[in-house]
């Protein structure tokens, strides 16, 4: 039996064992308070309303939740009205506003732009506010002036800026509050003009009506933008692109980096549009094709079908046998098995080691020439009080020491051959995998796992970690996940839940 | 380089180029009318303590030796007080590193570790947390003072991450976190950047009034807490207002710096400095990263794998002389912005740092088992804030929130004798002022 005293438990509510929970999925909406957009998320809906190329010109930051970014306790202070009136003036810049120059272009500016960045038709007193803007602004410098000077304000807006969510005394969204939800889940961006009418025509109030949205909007590229939002947090990829951690990856070249990030989240999309489930997810050996990866991949390519790369079975299997999760869960030419073990271990079974003890020597010895990655960390096993967490975390790592820290496979580590077998407790079971392709297969058969996935998308999803008053919730989207219809299925279940679609007063 | 520093000759000069200023910008003639300098605060943050046998400074409190961390700053003995025995006191039943101490350092409050759940760490029990019950004392003084500067206070950081109480210090209100401008490039176009002519005041004037209205019309379906958070935000829109000025009417625009991973630091102190010289601002603060697992590398102080926070959990001998390097380099930084104050000349023709009181501190004393109860600090200045430099000053067990009234007195609030829901009271560290 492993010591694994150091591990917590993410779930606070009761569970059904098994396959088949008998519980029943409440009818309560998740205590999110108000939320202000994150910055991926103003920047990806200015992109939409106003079709300009994306750029990073946003500086205000975001609140860390656990994993995911949600704005949802702190306010604004004064440099962050600053980065959005820094961005509100450089977007205004850049638009085509020439429509404005000689005719009458109010209609455009709040009908269609206004309306989707406030995810809502204006109100009359909106309506006249922003039309006497545009008439100073045009007096002073013309319709294009007037143009920019509504925009500007637009995008300052706190009903652009955070979400302006209607409900009614039990706490049921109203159509234009699901659309918004929906899109900035699923799309990571403000609605489109399709959904806001399909909310004008009260269409998004019962939940197979949001389903049937939610359906449309995952086949919709825009799902790329949700996907990504969701992938990114969940497998730690900013890391890729955090000079701190990774000095060594910007020599690789934008593209390749760039590559390395966005391949998780397309292949976690691919997974969605596909119908694939927990087993497709994690042992996969088809990826969307991304040249600047060739390189990285090299032998493990063994064929392509459309615009799929096919990948040796004996060698990738599924989302994290990715180049970019395993560089992203590394170090400068070095592999941290327990980075990779941690992510498993919080990420994919919920159940986070504790940090290390104070006063705990946590740096390793330098390596030697005569030792690998893996005995090196070994020695964490000759302490007690290291060997608790780390033969948990590193445990699982190590079945990933056959990917180097940019992801590349490879069988020996200066000379010396990869021991990739893994040892450690999986659920209640001690477990013994013989490298990624046998850790991911045991993976796909674990209904742990497939909770703990249920669980990081309702976080991400609602923006606040779920409370016991979801387990049931958790429970369905568990068992979608590992049944025929799959990641898709777990997603519609959860957007059309009464979690999602209604709200629970705050304290 | 030319001189950023604002002499008297130019701020008059642009006092009278100006002509119509001091109607336009009230606190330029308040400012000259005055006389005298005013009063500066300075709060200097770096992260996670200090290697203390390489700290603590040898001999008695006026014929002490420089520590080999501190000796960068000896040029400037006889303005600072290296202050040996400040406590923390998380005043929480239970205490996590770093996260709760960070937001309580100036405020002298403790976190919300008993009502909210916005925070929860899955790698303490899943513990959950809240923000500071307090606000730091930069603000309550500038809440006191006159507002006779375009920015009642000014925050500059380095690395200073997303919005989580391990990584704000500064704190207008009780829950309210201030970030800091993130990096010299951000620093200087948000203080020095904009060029603003009559027509973009014109402009940004509508546009935020109709912004303004948004607020007002929103604001009035919402529960009390999320009104809270949109009335800062209006709040912070106001002070926008004022901030956003031609800075060419107040001094010298410094030109835009160039920098990187090394020298970022010092040029955001650059910044810091001409903030307070062109008059921006009289209190200011500055963060250096943040007080939490910041995976930092500093490899000019051969630094390079690893990280500063994961490296500080580390006593043995190697680490410690690692990170004793990197506490040096801070102590150099240290000096560095005493220098840029001693080197800009004050209204009055003193000196900036004269009239200026620099209190340098961190979240932790020691790193490697999370200790509070001896935290090191630096005070700096001169004469015009009052203090008695020179000394090494030992004073076990004194509580944290004397610093901060000490703080109060030095910047000529002294009809307070506490400050912080933790202080126990009794008044400013004995005998650090006049």
């Amino acid at each position: 039996m492993l010591a694994l005293g150091c591990v917590g438990s993410l779930d606070a509510g009761p569970r059904a064992p098994g396959d088949a929970p008998t519980c029943v999925i409440g009818e309560t909406g998740a205590p999110v308070p108000m939320r202000r957009l994150t910055a991926e998320q103003v920047v990806r809906s200015v992109h939409d309303a106003l079709g300009l190329a994306r750029d990073g010109a946003l500086t205000v930051t975001d609140e860390r939740v656990f994993t995911y970014r949600s704005n949802i306790s702190s306010s604004i202070d004064l440099s962050g009205a600053r980065g959005y009136l820094d961005f509100a003036e450089s977007t205004s810049a850049r638009v085509d506003v020439s429509r404005c120059a000689s005719t009458a272009c109010l209609d455009w500016l709040l009908d269609d732009v206004g309306m989707r960045l406030f995810r809502r038709p204006l109100d009359g007193g909106e309506h006249a506010r922003y039309a006497a803007l545009f008439d100073d602004g045009q007096s002073a410098g013309g319709g294009e002036e007037g143009a920019r000077w509504v925009i500007q304000a637009l995008l300052q807006s706190p009903t652009f800026l955070y979400l302006d969510e209607v409900a009614d005394a039990d706490g049921t969204l109203d159509d234009y509050s699901v659309a918004a939800r929906l899109s900035l889940t699923l799309w990571g961006a403000g609605p489109d003009q399709a959904l806001l009418a399909t909310a004008a025509r009260g269409e998004l109030s019962s939940a197979a009506q949001v389903r049937a949205e939610a359906s449309r909007m995952l086949d919709d590229p825009r799902s790329a933008g949700g996907l990504t939002d969701f992938v990114d947090q969940w497998l730690q990829l900013q890391r890729l692109d955090d000079p701190s951690a990774r000095p060594d990856l910007a020599a690789l070249g934008t593209e390749t980096v760039a590559a390395l990030r966005s391949e998780p989240p397309l292949f976690v999309r691919g997974v969605v549009l596909g119908g694939g489930d927990l087993r497709e997810l994690l042992t996969a050996t088809e990826t969307p094709t991304l040249a600047p990866l060739a390189a990285i991949y090299a032998d493990d390519i063994v064929g392509s079908r459309g615009d799929l790369t096919q990948l040796d079975p004996d060698r990738r299997a599924g989302l994290l046998t990715l180049p970019g999760v395993q560089a992203a869960l590394a170090h400068a030419g070095t592999t941290s098995p327990t980075l990779r073990g941690f992510e498993v271990l919080s990420g994919f079974l919920c159940t986070p080691p504790d940090p290390p003890p104070a006063g705990v020597s946590t740096t390793l010895a330098p390596p030697t020439p005569d030792e690998t990655t893996r005995q090196r960390l070994e020695r964490h096993f000759s302490s007690p009080s290291c060997a608790s967490c780390h033969r948990g975390m590193d445990g699982i790592g190590f079945s990933f020491e056959s990917f180097d820290w940019l992801g590349r496979s490879r069988s020996e580590e200066g000379g010396r051959p990869i021991d990739d077998a893994g040892e450690f407790q999986l659920g209640t079971a001690d477990v013994t995998v013989d490298g990624p392709i046998d850790l991911a297969d045991r993976m796909a058969d674990t209904r742990q796992v497939s909770r703990c996935i249920a669980r990081q998308w309702t976080q991400y999803a609602t923006g606040v970690p779920p409370t016991g008053e979801a387990a049931c919730l958790l429970d369905a989207m568990a068992t979608d996940l590992r049944s025929e219809a799959g990641l898709r299925e777990m997603i519609l279940q959860q957007v059309s839940s009464d979690w999602f679609r209604r709200r629970q007063e705050t304290p | 380089m030319r001189s950023r520093a604002l002499t008297r000759r130019n701020f008059l000069g642009a006092l009278g180029l100006a002509g119509g200023a001091a109607a336009l910008f009230p606190w330029l003639a308040q400012r000259a009318s005055a006389g005298g300098a005013p009063k500066r605060l300075v709060l200097f943050y770096t992260p996670h303590g200090t290697v203390w046998d390489r700290w603590r400074p040898t001999g008695g409190e006026t014929d002490f030796a420089f520590s080999p961390i501190l000796s960068p700053m000896s040029h400037h003995r006889d303005r600072v007080v290296i202050m040996d025995g400040v406590r923390i006191e998380s005043g929480t039943d239970y205490y996590i590193p770093h996260t709760y101490t960070m937001p309580l350092l100036w405020t002298g409050s403790p976190i919300d570790a008993t009502s909210a759940t916005l925070f929860c760490r899955e790698d303490h029990g899943n513990r959950c947390f809240g923000w500071n019950t307090g606000t730091s004392v930069d603000q309550f003084i500038a809440s006191r003072l006159p507002a006779t500067t375009p920015y009642g206070t000014i925050e500059l950081g380095i690395g200073n991450g997303g919005l989580h109480p391990a990584t704000r210090m500064i704190y207008s209100a009780p829950a309210a976190p201030k970030s800091p401008l993130d990096g010299p490039s951000t620093a200087w176009s948000t203080l020095f950047g904009s060029v603003m002519t009559d027509g973009d005041a014109l402009r940004r004037r509508s546009v935020l009034d109709t912004v303004r209205e948004d607020f007002a019309h929103r604001r009035a379906s919402l529960s009390s807490r999320d009104r809270e958070r949109l009335d800062a935000h209006a709040t912070s829109l106001e002070e926008l207002e004022r901030a956003l000025v031609p800075a060419s009417a107040i001094c010298d625009r410094p030109s835009m710096p160039t920098f990187d991973a090394e020298t970022a630091m010092d040029r955001q102190l650059d910044l810091l400095v001409a903030s307070l010289g062109c008059g921006l601002t009289n209190i200011a603060s500055f963060q250096l990263s943040i007080g939490d697992n910041d995976g930092n590398l500093y490899p000019w102080v051969g630094i390079t794998t690893g990280g500063h926070h994961t490296m500080s959990h580390d006593s043995g001998p190697d680490a410690q002389t690692a990170l004793a390097g990197l506490y040096t380099w801070y102590a150099q930084r240290f000096a560095y912005l005493l220098d840029r104050l001693a080197a800009t000349p004050d209204v009055d023709g003193t000196t900036l740092l004269d009239n200026t009181l620099v209190i340098w501190g961190s979240e932790l004393g020691r790193a490697w088992d999370h200790d509070i109860s001896n935290v090191p600090f630096v005070f700096a200045g001169g004469a015009g804030v009052g203090l008695r430099g020179g000394r090494y000053v030992q004073a076990p067990d004194t509580q944290l929130n004397r610093v901060l009234v000490t703080a109060m007195n030095a910047m000529g609030i002294t009809d307070v004798g506490s400050y912080g829901s933790l202080d126990r009271g009794s008044g400013p560290i004995p005998g650090l002022l006049t």
